[in-house]
């Protein structure tokens, strides 16, 4: 296993993108760089989402190697590599605990335990890139500033696989409420990642 | 059949995973055909996205990698396996009549990708080799569809800039090589038509980057068969306003910093652009 030890020297200055298109040529570094850059974040949201973390381990293994047999399942034009990634863990664990419809999808939590959901500013992945971990801390504030009962919909949703017909008979909320609380929700997030998006001016 | 207010209201949710089946197949049928929804839609995806970012990190095992090291290693193939050309790097279309064509190609290709859709779930669990090739064809028609969308946004944008790419180094098939950028500041979006590039060796590629603050960040490489080559980038990527744009070439998968000299080149801080 001598030829796949990561080696930094070559492949740390290179973004996900370029690491992609080693992919064609089948080259095991890159795959390599590519799991150890984005193994946690994988794992950290397949675990979120089935809560169980044998199922997480298997995900992972399965997600890495569909990328590794089809690495043009990504396409550049749609967006940066890290986003393309984040949704498909997600979408293969939310249709994971959907077919095994399994009872630990989202039990309402106190705001409280909602809070803890989502990370403390002070924890990073020493793995992420500087670029990454600076959207990482962009994300955290922005969820933290947005109400509790914003933030739970958004939540319920993404991590728990949850329609919004469902997340309303859950909270025994009215459908309209649960729709209003996503959008406002997801406007502020958008928003306050927009700084993100913004050109230095020189 | 659902109006772009409707749509506008649900991408949101549609992002979070939270909208119902049907309402999922009303949305991507409305922005597989605006452009407009499809600009928010994009933006509303890659805001969800970002909230797996949130999650505290759990190290992943050990055995995990180790795992899945062994398993891509066993199916490392004998021989290398070049990129398949895109359809993009196949089709010629004349500059002036793209515009036009682009919607109806459009059209038609989603027509087709649909109906691949339905083939492929017909075909699904006996036989998956021939649902694969269909899958395939289906990513390379989403790829297409991506490309003509992004160069839509572009051109309809109100500040739209048409920079032409001149020939840097004075090898003499390099002259003739017609190479024009289209980028809007406004949408964060570019796309690069070429014609008449010179061939390359099959160890090599073009390489396209952005120069901002005397540095150089890849937008991407390409390869072309007959010369002609179309790109769209998305800018969104880049920190500050790019001051111009080089294609060098590089050896096949790209290098993380220029390794020869710029090809051809456009300076974006000079004169004022013509715009189309």
């Amino acid at each position: 296993m001598q030829d796949v030890s990561p080696n930094e020297e070559v492949y740390g200055g290179l973004d996900d993108e370029e690491l992609m298109q080693r992919l064609f040529y089948r080259d095991l570094k890159a795959f390599r760089t590519l799991f150890s850059r984005y193994g946690n974040l994988v794992y950290s949201t397949s675990l979120r989402v089935v809560r169980d973390s044998q199922l997480a381990e298997d995900m992972v293994q399965e997600i890495f190697l569909r990328i590794w047999r089809k690495p043009d399942s990504y396409v550049a034009q749609r967006g940066r590599f890290v986003s393309w990634l984040a949704s498909v863990t997600r979408n293969r664990a939310v249709d994971e605990i959907r077919s095994r419809n399994r009872r630990f999808r989202y039990e309402t939590s106190s705001p409280e335990e909602q809070q803890r959901e989502f990370a403390a500013p002070a924890s990073n992945d020493p793995a992420l890139t500087a670029e990454m971990a600076d959207q990482r801390r962009l994300i955290v504030a922005a969820l933290s500033g947005l109400p509790a009962e914003q933030r739970q919909v958004i939540e319920m949703a993404y991590f728990g696989g949850l329609t919004q017909q469902e997340i309303s008979d859950r909270l025994s909320q009215p459908l309209g409420t649960v729709k209003t609380r996503i959008r406002l929700g997801m406007q502020k997030l958008r928003a306050a990642l927009t700084p993100e998006l913004k050109w230095e001016e020189r | 059949m659902m109006d772009c207010r409707q749509v506008m209201e649900l991408l949101d949710a549609y992002a979070l995973g939270a909208t119902d089946q049907g309402e999922a197949r009303a949305i991507e049928g409305h922005v597989a055909d605006c452009v407009r929804c499809w600009e928010e839609f994009s933006k509303s995806q890659q805001t969800a996205a970002l909230l797996a970012l949130a999650l505290p990190i759990q190290p992943v095992p050990e055995r995990v990698g180790r795992r899945l090291m062994e398993a891509a290693a066993r199916e490392q193939p004998k021989g290398r396996r070049e990129p398949r050309a895109g359809l993009f790097g196949r089709v010629r279309l004349s500059w002036p009549a793209l515009a036009a064509a682009m919607s109806l190609a459009g059209i038609a290709a989603l027509a087709f990708a649909t109906f691949l859709q339905v083939q492929m779930n017909d075909l699904r669990d006996d036989k998956t080799a021939l649902a694969e090739q269909v899958q395939n064809t289906n990513t390379e028609l989403a790829r297409q569809l991506d490309t003509e969308k992004q160069m839509f946004a572009v051109l309809s944008a109100p500040d739209t800039l048409k920079v032409p790419l001149s020939p840097v180094s004075t090898a003499a098939p390099v002259l003739s090589a017609s190479v024009i950028y289209n980028w809007s500041a406004q949408s964060r979006k570019g796309f690069m038509l070429c014609q008449d590039l010179p061939p390359l060796s099959g160890d090599q590629v073009y390489q396209v980057w952005f120069t901002s603050k005397g540095d150089a960040h890849s937008a991407g490489t390409f390869r072309t068969d007959d010369g002609s080559c179309q790109m769209a980038m998305d800018l969104s990527f880049l920190r500050a306003r790019p001051e111009g744009l080089g294609i060098s070439v590089e050896q096949a998968g790209g290098s993380a910093r220029p390794t020869n000299d710029w090809l051809l080149y456009a300076d974006f801080t000079g004169e004022q652009h013509t715009t189309p």
